[in-house]
């Protein structure tokens, strides 16, 4: 019993005080915790609607197609005997669809000769022709590339 | 009978035995309540030491984080789209071209709605019908104007030829300009 009256009167604080001032540190460790846990959050929030934001405008401007481009070549040519009356695009397939009469096959050919080049914006992807009354029908469909 | 009473009673030694034990065992109570052993005190030493280290990581672990957020909301929110202004100017702008450029215009029509981009997303257009007719190289330079704006999408985009227009093509255009969120 003495033993244990020296031991303790040996401590110095009072293992009570210890742990009251350990409570209210696990106490304060929490809080921090919780603000750490609450801030980060935040700034993922923030983080992921400038993202957010950020991602919608690459996906739609990335879809966004120059059609003057695409178009101009289809249209801007000079062939004497082909006459072309439509040209329509599809946006959803990235393709154009050319339409006009002409007078015979080597009228045809001169346009693909003017369509079909490296540099082109488009690749061409199917030709048609049939006989009319009044010439050939003459259809072409291109992929934008 | 005094004799018998006497032996009855505890002596004085005795009942100072009984008291030095009653006080130590007060003491050790006592000490169980207030107190510990040496080990207890450095266990819980090291424990409230090592709280301490952690506490002054968390804390500049929130200072570290304040600074970010602060510094995150005194940027600029990115706003890449145009403004709804921006895009409503598109009509006027297209409207100017073509009389500038004697085109005729058949059919213009504008309205603002908002569609959907995903299941959960929506998002505020403008949309533009217009019919003009004209040269085709002119036509051209009214889809130049469109391929300007990087939010625009064509719906439908149709060039025709009819012989009674001789020279001149219609244009017909459908199309979503994308803008911000006002």
């Amino acid at each position: 019993m003495l033993s244990r009256f020296s031991e303790l009167n040996s401590t110095s604080v009072g293992v009570e005080t210890l742990k009251v001032v350990l409570e209210k540190a696990v106490i304060a460790e929490n809080d921090e915790a919780f603000r750490v846990q609450e801030l980060t959050e935040k700034l993922d929030l923030m983080n992921a609607a400038r993202e957010k934001i950020s991602n919608t405008y690459a996906s739609i401007s990335g879809s966004h197609i120059p059609w003057r481009t695409a178009v101009d070549p289809l249209l801007n040519f000079a062939v004497p005997g082909l006459q072309l009356s439509l040209a329509t695009a599809d946006p959803e397939k990235r393709q154009v669809m050319i339409a006009g009469l002409a007078n015979d096959v080597g009228d045809v050919v001169s346009n693909r000769s003017q369509v079909e080049v490296i540099n082109s914006p488009t690749d061409l992807i199917s030709t048609s022709f049939q006989q009319v009354e009044n010439g050939l029908q003459y259809n072409a469909e291109f992929m934008l590339k | 009978m005094l004799e018998r009473h006497k032996k009855s009673l505890l002596r004085p030694d005795q009942i100072l035995v009984l008291l030095v034990a009653a006080a130590g065992f007060g003491v050790y109570c006592l000490g169980q309540q207030i107190g510990g052993l040496p080990e207890e005190e450095k266990d819980l030493g090291n424990q409230i030491r090592r709280r301490d280290v952690t506490l002054e990581d968390l804390a500049q672990e929130v200072a570290d984080l304040e600074t970010q957020v602060t510094e995150l909301e005194a940027q600029e929110f990115p706003q890449p789209f145009p403004s709804q202004a921006e895009v409503t100017n598109l009509g006027p702008a297209l409207s100017v071209y073509v009389v500038d450029n004697g085109l005729k215009l058949l059919n213009f029509n504008t309205s603002r709605r908002v569609i959907p981009i995903s299941e959960e997303e929506q998002r505020p257009v403008v949309s533009y019908l217009v019919i003009a007719q004209g040269y085709a190289a002119s036509l051209m330079g009214l889809l130049e104007l469109v391929d300007a704006v990087d939010t625009a999408v064509v719906e439908a985009l149709e060039f025709s030829w009819e012989p009674e227009l001789q020279f001149d093509w219609i244009l017909n255009l459908c199309m979503i300009v994308h803008h911000s969120v006002q």
